[in-house]
């Protein structure tokens, strides 16, 4: 049970966590906060784009596509 | 309840609160991205820096002398706030309205250069794209009805989120993260899509959505530090005979809040009558030093007949819970890198919004299909029987 919980929220909570951590750290300082903040939110989009690319690789061809 | 039954309610939730909210959360997400980059599309816009060279050392002008001149500018006017722009330094900006009590939306800017005195520049903030883009964000030129009204759309937006959250869990169980089915079918590639951006989505949705919904308390909040903290701070002036003549210096104001708030930085003076003071003391508003500090202010007031300092205090922690919330809703707090991120962010918002109601017809037409198939084998199943019965 709680392995599939890990399993399924496992990439979401560190992504919830850096989110987090990026959005109050530019509010605290400027510099160094900023680039944390920039490295920490920019993690998701990374991930996000990784997993689009990919999607694009993996596409088996000479499927059907069915509508 | 059984899981199923739990998954059941859930997706009603998130089918019914994802309606409610997403023709405006569209609206607010596209109107939301040229707002993001304001400064640097003003920028582009061909606007270089207002103030005019000067050689170092030189005299700035003092505060009475921008207003004297501001007012000669506009003789029917009268001066309702005077701020600073950290934007566009060696400038201060003059608010004139037509009278004190004038409507919000009645005011004339005048951007003064500090060493100068002169006008530079009488902005119009009130047409244009950019205006019209904040405008339908704030409250869809709906004045505060609109306003309270998107707040509720925000706070439907977060339900649909929670709800969206619930229904990830189930959904994901059997599968790795970061799945796309593009080969099975359109539905499952854009559901596939859906619950991915959602779910790196999350934290930053729900912040921004939540400071927004913040954002439109702004009229709720003014009202309640007028009559706490405000009135308990002019109290003694309560029955004073009304204002008359010249006022006082503005420049003695600024020297007294400093010697009161050393540290601190004057970043706005309303006038007497004014919604942000009494009828007898400018409103000396100062901010710290550092990127937090700089969000809290402290209004200091000063006697305009007297020129003396009356009162100075901190806000109230529901005033510095809506200035800190605002750059966490505008993105504006990290540079550049930071507001592309947040546009980035706003269309991973966009197409979630926009797939999530192409699921909600695709499923409609799969569960009508669905239906029609039914009736059609029902239907032939009836003819067989009625041809068997006639043979």
């Amino acid at each position: 049970m709680k392995s599939t919980f890990w399993k399924v929220w496992g990439t979401p909570v560190i992504i919830g966590i850096l989110s987090a951590i990026g959005l109050f750290s530019a509010l605290t300082g400027d510099g160094f906060y900023n680039l944390v903040s920039w490295l920490t939110l920019g993690f998701p989009v990374a991930v996000t784009i990784w997993f689009l690319v990919k999607k694009k690789k993996t596409q088996r061809p000479g499927r059907a596509k069915s509508y | 309840m059984s899981s199923v039954k739990k998954i059941q309610t859930w997706f009603q939730i998130h089918k019914w609160t994802s309606l409610i909210c997403t023709a405006f959360l569209l609206m607010l997400c596209i109107t939301g991205l040229p707002l993001i980059f304001h400064e640097e599309i003003e920028a582009l816009e061909g606007k270089p820096h207002l103030a005019r060279q000067v050689p170092a050392g030189t005299a700035k002008a003092t505060l009475d002398k921008l207003a004297e001149n501001a007012l000669e500018k506009y003789p029917k006017k009268v001066i309702r706030y005077i701020y600073w722009d950290e934007h566009e330094p060696n400038t201060t900006a003059f608010s004139l309205s037509d009278s004190i009590d004038a409507p919000p939306d009645n005011f004339t800017t005048a951007i003064m250069d500090d060493h100068t005195a002169e006008v530079l520049e009488s902005p119009n903030y009130q047409e244009g794209f950019m205006y019209i883009m904040l405008q339908m964000h704030i409250d869809m030129f709906m004045g505060i009805g609109g306003k309270l009204f998107l707040g509720l759309m925000g706070l439907v937006f977060i339900a649909a989120i929670v709800s969206g959250i619930m229904l990830y869990g189930p959904i994901m169980k059997r599968f790795d993260f970061g799945m796309v089915r593009t080969e099975r079918s359109t539905r499952l590639k854009w559901l596939d899509l859906h619950n991915l951006f959602g779910v790196v989505t999350i934290v930053w949705g729900v912040v921004v959505g939540f400071t927004g919904v913040i954002n439109t308390a702004s009229e709720i909040v003014l009202g309640l530090w007028q009559q706490g903290q405000l009135s308990e701070m002019t109290a003694p002036y309560k029955n004073a005979k009304p204002l008359e003549g010249k006022l006082s210096s503005l420049d003695q104001a600024i020297i007294l809040t400093k010697k009161a708030a050393p540290g601190m930085e004057p970043s706005l003076i309303a006038y007497p009558g004014t919604p942000f003071t009494s009828k007898h003391h400018y409103a000396v508003f100062v901010k710290g030093n550092t990127p937090l500090t700089k969000r809290i202010i402290k209004p200091a007031l000063i006697d305009a007949k007297k020129s003396v300092l009356t009162d100075m205090r901190d806000m109230p922690w529901f005033v510095n819970a809506l200035f800190i919330s605002q750059p966490l809703h505008f993105g504006d707090y990290g540079g550049l890198p930071l507001k592309i991120i947040w546009a980035l962010f706003d269309i991973a918002t966009i197409v979630i919004l926009g797939s999530g109601l192409y699921l909600w017809f695709a499923r409609n037409k799969a569960t009508k299909a669905h239906i029609n198939r039914l009736n059609k084998s029902e239907t032939e199943i009836l003819t067989v029987q009625a041809q068997n019965e006639n043979a």
